[in-house]
């Protein structure tokens, strides 16, 4: 069998799968095909498409040709711009938020420590040394421990 | 300018053959069910106004366009599934449809004896695995070359191609196909 033979036969075979589908794909196929066929009578004559550049044309011989190998324009420009545009818009706004927000935290803390500088007794010194850091965090350690077992 | 009952002849003689080519790229019925309803639709009311001739390449067109934009998406969708794939329940879903076990008495399939119809069955499940098995190029130029019975330049220009890519593609789709088919003991 040549080629064309061989595709005839299998094409055959496809053609009677296709046929055979279920009765759910049949049901639905139908139910897409009527409201397509809706859809049309219900568009505008300027919802319908006009002739564009690189589009089908039927040529003068009857036959119809492509102009260019290009897709059709289906989306717009400002389709795909915002595609692209709003995500990344929202990703910037939600990273300057959070940066924002750690940075005054940040800020909330270094004021926190530097008002105990200012009233606290002790010389600024001391919270320098490690050691009185560790003798402080045992103490504060303990006091939790101690208020926990009162209650 | 086609009329609604043309429009509607063309889609009832196409709407199987572009099921299953559908199929045939995406592997998922529901897929390939929207995707051919989004290709009608999106002929109907874009290309309404298009002589009757024009329709079969106008939605050959449409519905490669529409399968190609399937897998773009796919490709986004994926990456959210994978994040929340823990939080679905895939037990609550039923989609059971107790029509479909019913069969149909009515035409050829009833002079057909079980087994006969069972071997057929499963013939047509081979063709249809060998066909998803090929490469997609070659797939796409053997499907619209010869189901959809374009000539090589219309399947040129639908595939983006030149001629001799066509004629390349369809000739090792068909070979394939063939060796495939013997392999598995059908005879063509």
């Amino acid at each position: 069998m040549n080629e064309k033979q061989t595709a005839s036969a299998i094409v055959d075979l496809l053609n009677e799968g296709a046929e055979r589908v279920s009765y759910k794909v049949q049901h639905r196929l139908e139910r897409a095909r009527r409201n397509a066929v809706n859809a049309a009578g219900r568009a505008s004559p300027a919802q319908q498409r006009v002739a564009v550049p690189g589009e089908m044309t039927v040529l003068a011989d009857g036959t119809a040709g492509w102009s260019s190998g290009s897709r059709e324009p289906a989306d717009s420009w400002a389709m795909a711009v915002a595609r692209w545009l709003i995500p990344m818009t929202l990703l910037i706004v939600g990273l300057w938020g959070i940066g924002k927000v750690q940075l005054d935290e940040e800020s909330d803390v270094l004021a926190t420590e530097n008002l105990l500088l200012l009233v606290d007794e002790l010389p600024p010194a001391a919270y320098a040394d490690h050691g009185f850091g560790v003798f402080m965090n045992n103490t504060r350690i303990a006091a939790e421990e101690l208020a926990g077992a009162n209650r | 300018m086609a009329t609604p009952q043309e429009l509607e002849a063309f889609l009832a003689s196409a709407e199987r053959r572009a099921f299953k080519q559908a199929v045939y790229a995406v592997r998922d019925d529901d897929h390939a069910l929207d995707i051919v309803q989004d290709a009608m639709l999106k002929l109907t009311t874009s290309y309404a106004d298009r002589p009757a001739q024009e329709l079969p390449l106008l939605f050959t067109r449409i519905l490669q366009n529409a399968i190609h934009d399937f897998f773009r998406r796919q490709k986004v969708r994926n990456t959210w599934t994978t994040l929340f794939s823990s939080l679905r329940n895939d037990d609550e879903e039923d989609d059971s449809d107790p029509l479909e076990t019913i069969e149909s008495e009515e035409g050829s399939d009833k002079a057909e004896s079980s087994a006969d119809k069972v071997e057929r069955i499963q013939i047509l499940s081979i063709i249809d695995a060998e066909v998803q098995k090929l490469p997609r190029r070659q797939r796409e130029a053997f499907l619209l070359r010869y189901w959809e019975e374009l000539d090589v330049a219309e399947t040129a220009a639908a595939m983006g191609c030149s001629e001799g890519s066509v004629k390349t593609h369809c000739s090792r789709a068909t070979a394939a196909l063939a060796e495939a088919l013997a392999a598995r003991g059908i005879r063509l």
